[in-house]
């Protein structure tokens, strides 16, 4: 692969940011958002309980 | 039958459904896509014209076939959304627009990539280049559509232009048939036999499934992100994110 080594692994790596990108960016939409509905409804319980 | 398809209709029962499927999907994908690229990689002997440069079919041509798969797909859901008025057949559209027009941008890059040590350019405006590159300003068309208009009308001009650019499809398929073109015929086909030894048509046979399947994943995922953002108001989802909260509070 010495011949063609720049071509084949420039390639390579843009299939493999792709392929993690198409991946880890709904997952981390996913857990983000979790956490700031989690965080929401915390708040509200918070508000619900100082209200009485 | 029918009745199952039509659940699937429900962003509820897709949501909860597809959870399950992406845990035997990721699995699938992983033991068909990393042995497949360990073998087109390091394995498989060099073309005798195009020596080791060839490697880099076994991510060009599977991603040039996502981009036309999933644009199908898009179409398909944008007659769906047009037809039916399934709320899931819009959340598709707006999932698949973003993830074809990233394996279309993979597959000419890598194609220009391949292209310079073989024919000598990075880019030469042959038929099949050209509909491929076609092909990429159609998604960003329907990602402006989606981003520049309001939530009633954004889905059907969106359906609109995916169902009228779907002419595209058989134009970059057909291109190198139809013209005199650069661009080498079809490597891959399902109804004829393969033109290629079986030392390189099978690690090729494995990417392409581990690529469909990494697509199917993605578009999972999306679809999930997509259906909680939507239906960020309704108790179901209420519910799960009440259930998550739980389990962070106790898992600390």
């Amino acid at each position: 692969m010495e011949e063609h080594g720049f071509y084949i692994w420039t390639a390579y790596t843009l299939a493999a940011l792709v392929g993690l990108w198409v991946v880890a960016w709904p997952v981390y939409r996913r857990r983000k958002f979790f956490s700031s509905q989690g965080a929401l409804l915390k708040d509200q319980k918070q508000d619900d309980h100082a209200s009485g | 039958m029918w009745q199952w398809l039509h659940s699937w209709g429900s962003p509820k029962w897709f949501y909860l459904k597809s959870g399950k499927w992406l845990v035997i999907l990721s699995i699938a994908t992983f033991l068909l896509l990393v042995p497949g690229l360990i073998w087109g990689l390091f394995f498989t002997p060099a073309d005798f014209r195009q020596g080791d440069s060839f490697r880099i079919i076994y991510i060009h041509v599977p991603a040039a076939a996502l981009a036309q798969s999933a644009y199908v797909l898009m179409a398909l859901a944008g007659a769906v959304w047009l037809i039916w008025r399934m709320k899931i057949a819009d959340m598709a559209m707006e999932v698949l627009a973003p993830i074809g027009l990233l394996f279309c941008a993979l597959a000419l890059a890598t194609g220009a990539i391949w292209g310079r040590p073989t024919w000598g350019t990075w880019w030469v405006w042959d038929a099949r280049t050209t509909s491929t590159f076609l092909l990429l300003f159609l998604y960003l068309g329907v990602i402006a559509l989606r981003q520049g208009l309001p939530v009633n009308t954004a889905g059907r001009a969106c359906a609109v232009l995916a169902l009228a650019g779907l002419v595209n499809i058989p134009v970059i398929k057909y291109s190198v048939k139809w013209w005199f073109t650069l661009h080498q015929g079809d490597t891959f086909s399902l109804t004829s036999a393969p033109s290629m030894s079986s030392e390189m048509y099978w690690p090729l046979l494995l990417t392409v499934l581990g690529f469909y399947l990494l697509f199917a994943v993605a578009a999972l995922l999306a679809m999930q992100v997509q259906i909680l953002e939507r239906e960020r108001d309704k108790a179901w989802v209420a519910e799960l994110v009440a259930e998550k909260a739980q389990q962070v509070g106790e898992a600390r």
